[in-house]
This record gives structure tokens, sequence and C-alpha cells, in this order.
């Protein structure tokens, strides 16, 4: 791959909790502009590579570069290239979203009254501008997820990490975000977006890398890894897992209810 | 409030930004920090959410100020004084910062919001220290003012600026001193058991308070205490107040003997040393500590999977709806550390009312006791527990995710009754009945065999009790109702409700004492066929009557 256009390199990213290893030697080159759709079984270390990718953990071995800073040397500059969406509502929840926005948005230097314009013609975008000043606290979870999304690009990052973005949100808001993210990937940003939804992996992503155990088990365009066999990622991913006999678990499953 | 604090903060912009803090970025979290503890509720509000409730907290402080403030007026020596004032000081601030603090502490959602973002780690700590220095100030002020007011007025005005010192150098001090202990617990204990352990320290902070509420006036009216003075051992030396104290003495009535010169130097030494080392040193190895917690919660096993034990469930419930709700009551009550923190301190507060009802003499405690015996005081004594069943009937309803309480609607439950029968039988055999039984076991040390037969009554008037109370205020569903619904009810009017319903319930079990035998056997009789029909009808309550 060209380097200039490299945005996210990792070389031999490790990390381990006590005993555990949760990531046992990760190497992944990240095109600008592209969408990534990193997926993989419960704990196979989807989180914790995006976590490390974000500068929540720092704890971690291996060689990280972002838009060719280093991770480890320059973690601030790196923190202003990116936003992060994670995946639990995790937001100071008596806040108003207004409130929330002007914080996160004066965290990265931005002038107050240029957050609070965008914030509400943003909320105002996502149906959310009648709760604007309310407290969050009472708010559904799509709701809050919906002000995380909008934190997340508050700062307009050049690279989106998005942990499970989707969760909670209504079927007109999962075709706003869909949509907002290819645009996103078309004006050059690069999107990373962990997920369990198969379906909209599939649709979006134009690079599936697969993790299982802390190590990538498939890297490649959804067509490379279909391999013309017309199956859907879901089928795909149980596969690569090797899960063969889900429909026998299931029947199973039914067996002992009955 | 937040308004004041950067105001405070404006005139160090410059110092503050050549240490390599983002001074934008350290005012932001700190606006946003302060406005959210002024949103978030406190163990002395209850669990309520009162928009002012850091104006309600200083007012209590205010008053606690002053009980703490009266040993000025009331010792005769002055260092003794000032030892008892800025211990008070001390120990009340360092109680706060554990109990109130660590929920700002531990809120490992700074982990998700703050760390993904360009902000450099000095800036972090110098948020959270600010953080710290300004919420302790809040709870320092108003303790120190009434303090300040009998020292102006005792000692003169050069006494009361360095009583204000004082109180700066006891704050720094016991950032310290918290810092320390933090990590002394985070080192033996895992993330749950040190919330666990807070949850504990909480409850001690409202039992303490309650208690000093009550009892330290009549030990300070003692004569002993009036002309008590401290005796100068090496020891001293060690107590951070008497520095203090010493300090204050020596340096406004100029006498620097060998006393006051050691208490001055450490009084101005110590404390600024210690803030020294805990930024140098603490700082990181905390914040480190902290961004691990998230990390080994997921590892470890939480609480909730230790085992409870859910005992008598068979003997005393009648169906298997009874018996879950029972069972679950236990679980979930055991469990829920806003629950506890609610309900535990109702347990000392009913210990400390025991004391103030009865009014022992602290001189002659064998001799009050005696007295005790010829009295009807026992009735006191077994009808002060009720106090806890009020809140633990009334907490029960409560829960941090009442949503959850659907799981009721769409179970195949005839009549909802049933459910609450087990919840409030689990409450009064988990909560209640130990401490009617420990009352009951005092009663017995001191009115001996002769008063069986009124704890008998007692236990049955408890159980009646209970159930009149779910018939008024608990036909609802278990845990079905958010916490900030707490509000919306008159709870002053509830609470006055409940007193006067178990003074009155005391009354009559006194009335009955003085009955002839077989007018209580009659009594008794009246009273467990009254229980027995209130329980029958908790469990005939119908869906229709479910109040929302």
């Amino acid at each position: 791959m060209d380097s200039s256009k490299v945005s996210i390199s990792i070389k031999g990213l490790q990390k381990s909790y006590g005993t555990h290893h949760v990531l046992k030697g990760i190497d992944l080159e990240v095109e600008s502009g592209s969408i990534i759709g990193y997926i993989g079984p419960n704990g196979a270390g989807k989180s914790t590579t995006i976590k490390i990718l974000c500068g929540i953990t720092s704890d971690f071995e291996g060689q990280v570069t972002v838009n060719g800073i280093d991770l480890r040397s320059n973690p601030l500059e790196v923190k202003r290239q990116i936003g992060y969406i994670p995946e639990k509502a995790a937001l100071y929840a008596t806040l108003t979203p207004m409130e929330y926005l002007e914080f996160v948005g004066q965290l990265y230097g931005l002038n107050r009254d240029t957050i609070a314009d965008k914030s509400l013609r943003l909320l105002e975008l996502f149906d959310m501008k009648g709760v604007a000043y309310n407290r969050m606290d009472t708010f559904s979870k799509g709701m809050q997820q919906k002000v995380l999304i909008i934190s997340g690009l508050i700062n307009n990052p050049k690279i989106l990490f998005l942990d499970e973005p989707l969760s909670g949100l209504d079927a007109n808001s999962v075709i706003i975000v869909k949509e907002m993210l290819l645009q996103l990937a078309r004006e050059g940003k690069t999107i990373f977006y962990s997920s369990h939804l198969m379906d909209v992996v599939e649709k979006i992503s134009n690079r599936i890398v697969l993790i299982d155990k802390g190590v990538v088990v498939a890297d490649g365009s959804f067509e490379s890894l279909n391999q013309g066999r017309g199956e859907s990622l879901e089928k795909l991913f149980a596969e690569l897992t090797g899960e063969k006999g889900l429909t026998d678990r299931a029947e199973k499953i039914v067996q002992a209810f009955e | 409030m937040e308004k004041i604090a950067l105001f405070i903060l404006r005139p160090f912009k410059g110092f503050i930004t050549a240490s390599g803090v983002n001074y934008e970025q350290l005012t932001a979290i700190l606006r946003v920090k302060l406005m959210m503890d002024n949103r978030r509720p406190t163990a002395l509000s209850g669990m309520q959410k009162k928009k002012n409730g850091l104006f309600l907290q200083m007012f209590v402080f205010g008053i606690m100020g002053l009980m703490g403030g009266m040993s000025i007026l009331q010792l005769n020596d002055e260092v003794t004084a000032y030892t008892v004032v800025f211990s008070f000081i001390m120990i009340i601030i360092a109680m706060t910062m554990v109990g109130e603090f660590s929920t700002v502490l531990f809120d490992t959602t700074d982990n998700y919001i703050l760390l993904p973002r360009p902000i450099n780690s000095k800036t972090i700590y110098l948020a959270k220290g600010i953080h710290i220095a300004f919420y302790l100030l809040g709870i320092a002020i108003p303790l120190a003012i009434f303090p300040l007011a009998f020292t102006f007025g005792k000692y003169g005005l050069t006494a009361g600026l360095l009583f204000l010192l004082g109180v700066f150098l006891i704050t720094l001090f016991t950032i310290f001193f918290t810092n320390i202990l933090y990590l002394l617990l985070m080192n033996w204990l895992s993330a749950e058991r040190l919330k666990d352990v807070i949850s504990y320290f909480q409850i001690g902070i409202a039992i303490v308070m309650f208690g000093a509420y009550q009892l330290l006036p009549k030990i300070i009216e003692m004569e002993a205490v009036e002309n008590a003075t401290l005796t100068i051992n090496w020891w001293i030396y060690l107590i951070p107040p008497v520095w203090i104290a010493g300090f204050i003495k020596a340096c406004h009535t100029l006498t620097f003997d060998f006393f006051g010169i050691v208490t001055t130097t450490l009084a101005l030494t110590v404390p600024f040393l210690s803030i020294w080392f805990v930024t140098k040193y603490l700082a990181s190895y905390f914040t480190n500590k902290l961004s691990q917690l998230d990390v080994a919660e997921s590892g470890e096993k939480s609480s909730a999977s230790r085992k409870v034990k859910t005992r008598w469930d068979g003997l005393l419930t009648s169906s298997s709806e009874e018996q879950a709700a029972y069972r679950f009551a236990i679980r979930q009550t055991s469990r829920n550390r806003k629950f506890k923190i609610s309900v535990y301190p109702a347990l000392g507060y009913v210990l400390v009312l025991i004391i103030v009802l009865i009014k022992p003499d602290f001189k002659d405690l064998a001799g009050s006791i005696a007295n005790l015996a010829d009295s009807r005081s026992y009735i006191t004594m077994l009808y002060a527990p009720l106090l806890l069943a009020f809140t633990v009937v009334q907490m029960v309803n409560y829960s941090d995710t009442p949503e959850a309480s659907w799981i009721f609607s769409v179970v195949p439950v005839d009549k909802p009754g049933t459910i609450i029968s087990g919840i409030v039988k689990a409450l009064y055999v988990n909560y209640i009945l130990p401490a009617l039984l420990f009352c009951s076991a005092i009663v017995l040390a001191i009115w001996g065999v002769t008063a069986a037969f009124h704890i008998v009554i007692a236990l049955v008037m408890s159980v009646l009790f209970c159930g009149v109370l779910v018939k008024t205020i608990g036909e609802k569903l278990p845990f079905s109702q958010s916490y900030d619904m707490q509000n919306k009810g008159n709870n002053m009017a509830r609470n006055f409700l409940a007193i006067f319903s178990i003074v009155g319930f005391g009354l009559a079990h006194y009335g009955i004492t003085f009955l002839p035998l077989i007018g209580q056997i009659v009594c008794f009789a009246l009273v467990v066929g009254t229980a027995w029909l209130v329980l029958g009808s908790i469990k005939q309550i119908s869906w229709s009557k479910i109040k929302s």
C-alpha cells in the first residue's frame, strides 16, 4: 500500500490483562477513505483494539501510527485527528445534550458559539432539537446514542472509530447513520467500524477484518472473502470462526426447552 | 457555584498555562464537573435529586460547624478546644470525601469521555485536584463559619485570621490523608469490594452525624469536659489537629515554648509537604489505579454473583409466586447499594434514638439502668425499630432500573398481592425482625422475663404495622419506581405520618400494659387477628389497585 495513503498502521499489537492475552499480535494497514468492518465473536478483542487506537488504553505492546503519527510518543496529536463513538452510552447523563456537546467541543479547543450552532443543527437533523435542553438521564438508550454519535463527530475527525454505534437506534436513524458513514468515507475520512450487525457491515464496508481469539483470521473485501459463493457475511462469519453446527445447536436448545 | 469557582481560578491563568496545563480544557472540565456535583444526590439529602443540593449541603455543614464550634465556647483550654474543632473538621471532611466524592472519583465514564480526547495528563490531574479542592472548600467553609465567629468573639481578630489559615492547612492535610486511605483500600480490595466499603462509609457518615446531633450537646454539658486539658505526651505531636491548635495559640498569644515551636513548624510545613507528595507521586499512581478499575471489574466476579442466603422462604410463603418474590427481594435488597445506603442508616438511627429517648445518665450508668427497670421504657425500645420498617417498606419500591419491572406484568400472576406479600415477608425477616430481636434482647436483659409477653405483643404489632404500611404507602410493585420519583410524593408529610403512627402503635401498647392480664391477653388476640386479616388482604391486592 502507498505509505502516503495509509491512515492507520498497526504492527504486532498485543495486549494482556494479567495472564489473559486479549490481542496476540495484530498487523493491519488501513487506507484513507476506507470503511473497515472490524468484526469477530464476543471477547475476540475488537473493543480492546479500538480502545488502544483511541488512546483509552495506553498500556500495550507493538507499534501503532495514525496518519503517520506514533500513538505511543504523541497520543495527543493522534487524539486531535480521531473521533470515537463507544459501545455503551458513556456520557454525563445529568447534563443536557447542549451542555455535553459544548463540553466535548471545548476539549477540542472549539469556539463555544461554533459548537452551539453545530450542536443545534446536528440535534435537529437527528430529530432531537426538542430535547436539546433536557437532562439526558431521562433519555432512552437510542437518544443517548444519538448524542454520542454527534459528540464523536463534533471535531470533524479524519478517522472515526465506532464500536457498535447503532445500538438502540430506530430504523430511520440507522439508515441516516449508515448513509452518513458512506458520505464521510467519500470525503476521504477513514471509518473503523466494529459491530455484530453483519448485514450493516456487509453493506457499508469496503474491507472486512475478522479477528478471533486475538488474531486476524480473515482480511479482505466481502467479495474476495466470499469467493463468488454468494453467501451472506453472517454465514461466512460462522465458517471463518469455526462454527459449523449452529443449526444443530439451535435445534438442541429448542429441544432442551421442551 | 461553577461561576464562582472559575472566577477564583482566573488570576492563576498565567501560572497554570506556564506549568503545561491547557487552561481552556481545564475550565471546561471543571465547569462540567461542578455542574454535575450540584445535580448529584448526596447522602445527607437522601437519594433525592435536589436542584440546589449543594446549598442544602452547605447549610447542613454550617449547622454541624455550630455543634463542633461549641467547644470553643465551652472549653477553657484553648489548645484542647481547637484540637476538638479541627479534629471535627478533619473527620467530617475526610468522611464526606470518602463517602460522597467516591462517585466522582470512581466514575469510569471519564475513561470513555476524557481519555480519547486530546487532553494531556497534567490537565486531567489538575482538573481532578482543583475539583477536589473546591469540593472540600465547599465543606470546610460552612463548617468553619461558626467556629470562626466564636474565635473572633472569644480570642480576637488575630486568632480569627489564624483560625482561617488553620482551616486551609487542615484541608490540605485531609486531601493527603484521604488519598492515602484510598490507595490503601485500593491495594487491598477489588473494585467491587471497594464500592461496598465506600457504601459502609456513607452509612457511617449518616449515623455519626445523627448521633453527634443528638448526643454531642449532652456530652458537652458535662462539667468534667469543660475543664479538660490535653496532657502533653510525645504522641500528641502525631495528631495533626494538635499542630494547628498549638500553632493558633502560639501565634496569637506569642508564647513560643517548645510545644509552640514544634506545633507551629509542623502546622506550617507538613500540609504543604504532603500536598506536594500527593501531586508528585500519588496522583499518577492513583489515576493509573482508576483506569484499571473498569478492566478489573469486567474480569472479576461482581458482588452480585456472591451467594445470598434466602432463609425460611419455604416455610413462610404459601405459593411459588410468593416464594419467588421473597427470594427476589432478599437478593435485590442485599446487593443494591442505594437500598443499603438508605436503609442501614435507619438501623443506626434506631440505636441512637433509643439512647436519646431513654436518656441514660452518662455519669451513673448502672444507676440509670436500675431506674429504667422500674419504668415502662421497654415500649420505646420495642417500637423504635418500626422506624426501620417504614424506611424499608418505602425504599423497596425504588430501583436504579425501574424499567426492569415489566417482568411482573408479563408473567401470569393472578394477583400482584402475592408478590407484594412475599416481598414484605422477606423485608420483615431480613431487616425488621433482627432489629426487633436485638432490642428484645436488651429489654430481656434489663426487665427480665416479665417483659417477655410484651415482646411477643410488640412482635405481632410490628407485623401489623408492616401490613398497614403496605396498605397505605406500599401498594406498588417492588423496584418499579425510579429514585427520582421519591421527590414527587410529599415526603415530609409522609414521614410525620409514619412517626405519628409509630407513636400511635407504641401508645396503644403502653395502654395495654395498664390492663389486667386477662385484658392484655384479649388485646393480644385482637392484635393477632387484625394482623392476620391485614396480611391476608395484602395477598388480595389486585392489578387494578396497583398504583403507578
